[in-house]
């Protein structure tokens, strides 16, 4: 894998979280895939992603690797996304 | 607790046009390509001589060039310019009368050129001058925001540049062609292709390029300062050959030839080490059609040196603009196969909210293997027709390319269909 994961991510209760907040275009994107690369397949495992605009050009990337998209309640300026696999 | 989906669809509402908007550019696209190839299948003996002057090939010519080229331009960069902008479009009553006005103007033109017909080819003029300057203004004032994406912006300005001078041009070619007062139409119509195919579409398939291959491929962007540096020798050179044609300065117009392949490996060089970053594996049959076309555009410059240095034989001038349309057609042909599919999964995201069809459910492999193979076809069967000259393997050409371009309207159609049926409240 070429890219390599720089944007601050970190484990909680709820998941992986990645925060891509302020990274040029296509960082963010490039970042997230990155991040659902280290992810077993099955393992269950849901990602929280904080961007600052909703990531429509994501949509199709996550739908080619088998993961679902929901956006969660957040705060102003912020927009986050929970991604998750089927079988999680 | 999911968040209601119309509270961020705001956001994604105003850097995105409903996908009817880009598709009907993308389709009347498809059409135009299948009369172009039509087209110059009726006048197929007269290629190899072509010297400019109406008939079947100036119409199959401008087919090419404003049904498919210019088309795919707008249809694309009203859709993807907000990307780099972060500016949205919010006129989509201008956006449908530029289609109308493209639509109606090319048929006219072309119809025109194909009957030799002046009056029907200067209305086709005027309505094409009128969707243009519409276009324009859509255009500007979206560049005039600035934008995050620094290098495509500035290509977006040159482009728009670009595009005043060839229409300007083509005006004149039209009004000349009546009346005759150009010293040297040929030198006119030299520069109103150069201007055309390096300048406007040039300039917006380098600009794009640094948005749509990293999107495709999943690498990150090239330098700023490489693809400026690429930029401007791009447009140095194309300044310079312009200077050469229209003062009849051969060594001028060679040099900006030579000028020009350097900002064309420049601008090379930055795709081949994006496409070495990439996260993605397999890059697919678009990838190869457009490496098909990066080869053909360094060609086509050395073709173009050649000709302004007098080192060609006669069917020199045809062949360098066979290869410079094999560039160009090869390279929106590329683009239209990865973008109609990836359009069409995410409005479907944002249209369903949930999981969308992928992009590889949206695509039809088997019809673009055998537009692949036609293309290849026909700009062999063409290069090798005009060499010798041989207007059975034009013939041969022209009906390759014409299979190829029915792959490729099929293909788009399925696309269509697919992202109808995903979309489609389902049934109780």
């Amino acid at each position: 894998m070429a890219v390599q994961i720089s944007a601050p991510h970190w484990q909680a209760d709820d998941g992986r979280h990645i925060d891509v907040r302020g990274l040029p275009a296509p960082q963010p994107m490039l970042q997230i895939l990155a991040l659902l690369e280290t992810i077993v397949a099955g393992a269950g495992t849901a990602v929280i992603v904080h961007h600052d605009r909703e990531p429509i050009y994501l949509y199709p990337e996550l739908a080619e690797r088998g993961w679902n998209h929901e956006i969660l309640p957040s705060e102003d300026g912020e927009v986050r996304l929970r991604l998750w696999q089927d079988n999680g | 607790m999911a968040l209601a989906p119309s509270s961020f669809l705001g956001s994604a509402g105003e850097r995105l046009l409903p996908l009817f908007v880009p598709f009907r550019f993308f389709g009347a696209a498809a059409l135009f390509h299948l009369a172009a190839w039509a087209v110059l299948l009726s006048g197929a003996d007269e290629l190899a001589a072509f010297r400019g002057g109406g008939g079947p090939v100036l119409a199959a010519v401008h087919l090419m060039t404003l049904g498919v080229f210019v088309m795919t331009a707008m249809g694309a960069s009203l859709q993807l310019l907000p990307v780099a902008t972060l500016q949205g479009f919010a006129a989509p009553a201008t956006i449908n009368a530029i289609w109308w006005l493209l639509n109606a103007g090319t048929i006219c033109l072309t119809a025109g050129m194909y009957l030799s017909q002046h009056p029907v080819m200067a209305a086709g003029g005027g309505l094409l001058a009128l969707a243009i300057a519409l276009y324009l203004w859509l255009l500007l004032a979206n560049l005039r925001r600035g934008g995050a994406m620094l290098a495509v912006v500035a290509h977006g300005w040159l482009a728009a540049g670009a595009l005043v001078g060839l229409l300007g041009l083509g005006l004149i070619l039209i009004v000349n062609q009546e009346h005759g007062f150009l010293a040297n139409a040929q030198r006119g119509a030299v520069s109103h292709m150069l201007l055309a195919a390096y300048g406007f579409m040039g300039l917006l398939a380098m600009g794009f390029s640094y948005v749509l291959v990293p999107m495709f491929a999943l690498a990150p962007m090239p330098s700023v300062k490489g693809a400026l540096g690429a930029m401007f020798c791009a447009c140095a050179g194309l300044a310079l050959g312009l200077a050469g044609t229209w003062f009849n300065q051969d060594i001028w117009a060679a040099a900006g030839g030579a000028v020009g392949l350097i900002g064309v490996t420049l601008y090379l060089g930055l795709m081949v080490m994006t496409l070495r970053q990439r996260m993605r594996k397999k890059l697919g049959p678009a990838f190869i059609l457009m490496r098909l076309s990066w080869a053909l555009m360094p060609l086509s410059l050395l073709m173009g040196i050649a000709w302004a240095l007098d080192l060609l034989p006669p069917w020199g001038p045809v062949i360098f603009g066979l290869w410079l349309f094999g560039w160009l057609l090869g390279f929106l042909l590329a683009i239209l196969q990865r973008i109609v599919p990836f359009l069409a999964s995410m409005h479907a995201a944002l249209a369903v909210r949930r999981r969308p069809p992928t992009v590889t459910a949206l695509t039809a492999p088997g019809p673009l293997a055998a537009h692949l193979y036609c293309h290849c076809a026909a700009l062999v069967l063409l290069s090798a027709g005009i060499v010798w000259p041989m207007p059975l393997l034009v013939y041969l050409g022209a009906l390759a390319g014409l299979l190829g371009a029915a792959a490729f309207t099929w293909f788009f159609l399925l696309a269509v269909l697919k992202y109808r049926t995903a979309v489609a409240p389902p049934s109780a």
